[in-house]
């Protein structure tokens, strides 16, 4: 039986739940991404809520702190019997962060990593070369990369009317989980940070701080995501802002270090090409001269 | 002259100070103010060159009255000077924050006049920074040499790291090419950083005890600390000196080494500390970073490799004893490069000693992060790291009796001693053996490098057949894949050969 379920958290540990609660023999139920659902030779296709349905909601919560349960009984940092989510053996955490991946088996590892973690208990904090557990450790890798990246390379531009807004194309879905920090770094700033290939956005309201509150992930139709990307109402500094920054990259680099020195690209390693699109730095069209001097920077007035 | 220009200007400027790093202090958002400072740090962009770029790094002002013969902003340079004012230089970090270029500021100078006037205009721009555009991002700022006491205490209460540049690896170098510098004047604000720290570090734990940390820590950020310091003199520590004779800065790192051995002795193990993912021989404080009012990531320092004689056994001891006695964060390696035109120099055209740089962090990192001493790593009689492997097989290879070492029960020092296997590698096995055997093929499911490792392991007593524990094998192989690698023949075509100095 193939269960067919959304790319989240809840559309996989809901699925996960359901495949449970139906006593079905485990070895013959996988999880398949709906979008993408394949059936094999005599399989049965059976699909699942979606996972905006409160039900699945509920049922993949519940699914979760099962598992929170299972693998922190006996841990000694456990607190109120539940994992602490930072704990450097296997945890529910890591979950979290595979089930943001794009890769087309992670429902299935995922689900195959819920079964083990509530047959093994404690003992999964030591499995850790378990290939279940490095299937889902190397899928939750990739997603911290990709929201390290994210962290890294959005570039926000600042609009007419005082707000914030970057467009970022990450390789997982990465907003909904660095959406609080960039919360927490911009503070009382107003921002949207929009991904398109995931149709994802964040937004942060003014005033809101507190942790990771005050700001909204939500998810995008086509329209709205096309309405988002069509925005293009700049602040009169900003041309001159983003000269600022290229004049400042050109500026700091190196001589006699570079690839042809080193026989290598590291700035390609560290800087992967596929957002060179994105970065202020790079864009060529940063080089020309803006029409505006903000008055701040022309030198002539400040002490 | 407009900003843009003025930025080009004082940004190529501070492009050969090698540090850029934001990490060292954990403190989180701040009602009404912008930014946070993380831990770990965070890289923006990276240049052609692969430097990170984390920190809007410029220079306050080019226009430098000091004649530092290696430098390219000295006084009898031709090159356009620049002076940014404080409140331009605020703006632009702001402006930079708010779209997600940068981590914060790193603010150093020429000197501008004397000392403590380049200080005081570097201040003023920090404290509109905190105080005016509410900035609550990292900010790592220069402090120079000769800057009077009450300056570094103001400086230190508004920046998050402080750094002194130690420029040259000896007292006679640095008279040779740095008329206007000197040992103590290097040296003195390292002594008063550490010490303020420690007071600050030991007023915040007896205000724990207390209960009244609060009330302490409202009356620290108040108060300048120098005055506290006043009644609390340090003599010993005031009388150190970065550039002291090596021999007593030797004979402390021998007299450490040796305590640490007979406590090594004692317990058969090393005297390791687990910090994070660390492994470290030295201690950690127990206030946390976003407690301290005084440069709570701490300070550092930087020197240039490769434009005077020093060997690197000089180096590592230099930098073992400046961890130990200024209590460093970090000591950053700055590969010389010829720009300038002088007899005291190597000349212009001469390779940069990238390698030579590449392999003292590797040692520097093996000290900081696996107990290594520096005495493991040169000696007075092979003073020089070896270039074609790096300094953990090279230790390694010269102790191969104390190989291979058993995956299932080795201790996590001796497990961090194997080529290979790092901080995080050791404590998977740690962790991976107590769910059953360890083999091989788990060791790779681990990310552990068994390309290096395998040769020094055994798992439940048994060896690869195909990787003998052979250090003259091991070391052909190496250097024979290394020349393959691009990096290497791209070297040795600019160097044609392996040059140290």
């Amino acid at each position: 039986m193939a269960l067919a379920c959304d790319l989240s958290l809840e559309g996989v540990l809901g699925a996960t739940g359901i495949g449970y609660l139906a006593h079905a023999d485990e070895s013959r139920v996988r999880l398949v991404p709906r979008d993408a659902c394949q059936a094999r030779f005599g399989e049965q296709v059976v699909d699942t809520p979606s996972d905006a349905s409160d039900e699945l909601v509920g049922l993949a919560r519940r699914v979760y702190r099962g598992i929170e349960r299972h693998v922190a009984n006996g841990c000694p940092k456990a607190r109120n019997g539940a994992c602490p989510t930072n704990c450097a053996g296997a945890c529910a955490r890591r979950l979290v962060y595979a089930s943001a991946s794009d890769v087309p088996s992670m429902p299935e590892a995922l689900h195959r990593y819920a079964r083990k973690a509530f047959v093994e208990g404690p003992r999964m904090r030591s499995l850790i070369a378990d290939e279940l557990v490095v299937e889902v450790d190397e899928l939750a890798r990739y997603v911290l990369n990709e929201c390290e990246h994210t962290k890294q390379f959005a570039r926000f531009s600042l609009l007419a009317d005082g707000s914030l807004f970057a467009v970022f194309r990450p390789n997982a879905d990465t907003i909904p989980l660095t959406a609080g920090y960039f919360a927490a770094r911009m503070g009382g700033e107003r921002f949207c940070i929009v991904d398109p290939v995931h149709r994802s956005a964040a937004f942060h309201d003014s005033g809101k701080l507190s942790g990771h509150k005050g700001h909204t992930v939500v998810r995008l139709d086509r329209e709205s995501a096309d309405q988002l990307l069509a925005t293009k109402d700049l602040s009169p500094d900003e041309l001159y802002v983003r000269a600022l920054w290229k004049r400042f990259y050109d500026s700091v680099a190196l001589p006699g270090r570079d690839a042809s020195q080193r026989g290598y690209d590291l700035q390609a390693g560290w800087m992967p090409r596929r957002f060179w699109g994105g970065l202020t730095e790079l864009d060529l069209r940063n080089d020309a001269k803006a029409s505006t001097i903000p008055q701040r920077y022309t030198g002539k007035t400040l002490k | 002259m407009d900003t843009l220009t003025k930025l080009g200007i004082l940004a190529d400027a501070a492009k050969y100070d090698a540090a850029c790093t934001s990490s060292g202090v954990d403190r989180g958002p701040q009602a009404g103010k912008v930014g946070f400072a993380q831990g770990g740090g965070l890289c923006h962009s990276f240049t052609p060159d692969g430097r990170c770029v984390t920190l809007l790094k410029v220079l306050m002002s080019n226009a430098c009255t000091y004649d530092c013969a290696y430098c390219v902003n000295r006084r009898q340079a031709s090159v356009p000077r620049a002076t940014f004012t404080p409140r331009e230089l605020a703006e632009l970090t702001v402006d930079f924050y708010r779209r997600n270029y940068i981590e914060g500021l790193f603010l150093s100078s020429g000197v501008l006049g004397t000392p403590d006037a380049t200080t005081e205009r570097m201040i003023e721009c920090l404290r509109l920074l905190r105080d005016e555009y509410r900035f609550n991002g990292y900010i790592h700022a220069k402090v120079i040499p000769g800057t009077s006491d009450e300056l570094v205490d103001a400086f230190g209460r508004l920046a998050d790291r402080l750094s002194v540049n130690l420029e040259l690896p000896s007292s006679a170098s640095l008279t040779e090419l740095c008329p206007e510098k000197n040992a103590r004047g290097i040296s003195h604000p390292m002594a008063q950083i550490r010490r303020t720290r420690e007071l600050e570090e030991q007023m915040l734990k007896e205000g724990r005890k207390k209960g009244n940390s609060n009330k302490l820590e409202g009356s620290l950020a108040a108060e300048p600390l120098v005055s506290a310091l006043a009644t609390n003199p340090q003599p010993q520590t005031e009388a150190l000196s970065a550039f002291a004779p090596l021999t007593a800065i030797e004979g402390s790192s021998r007299l450490t080494s040796a305590k640490q051995l007979r406590r090594a002795e004692a317990t058969d193990t090393m005297p390791l500390r687990a910090v994070g993912m660390q492994m470290t021989l030295r201690p950690r404080s127990t206030v946390a970073s976003g407690r301290r009012r005084f440069v709570p990531a701490g300070q550092s320092t930087q020197l240039i490799v490769g434009a005077t004689p020093e060997d690197d056994n000089h180096i590592l001891q230099l930098s073992n004893a400046l961890y130990q006695r200024f209590d460093l964060k970090r000591v950053f390696f700055s590969a010389y490069m010829p720009m300038v035109d002088d007899a005291r120099l190597p000349e212009q055209g001469a390779p940069v000693p990238l390698r030579r740089e590449h392999r003292l962090y590797q040692a520097d990192w093996l000290m900081r992060y696996y107990a290594f001493s520096p005495d493991e790593l040169a000696t007075p009689e092979e003073p020089w790291l070896d270039l074609d492997v790096d300094p953990k097989l090279a230790w390694a290879l010269r102790h191969i009796d104390r190989f291979p070492v058993e995956v299932m029960d080795a201790p996590i020092e001796l497990l961090l001693r194997v080529p290979g296997v790092g901080p995080v590698g050791a404590r998977r096995i740690m962790a991976a053996r107590k769910a059953g055997p360890v083999t091989f093929e788990d060791l790779a499911r681990l990310r552990i490098t068994l390309k290096r490792a395998r040769h020094f392991l055994t798992c439940g007593g048994k060896h690869d057949p195909k990787s003998p524990l052979d250090a003259q094998l091991i070391r052909e192989k190496v250097v024979s894949d290394a020349k393959q690698s691009a990096y290497n023949h791209t070297r040795r075509q600019a160097e044609g050969q392996l040059s140290l100095f």
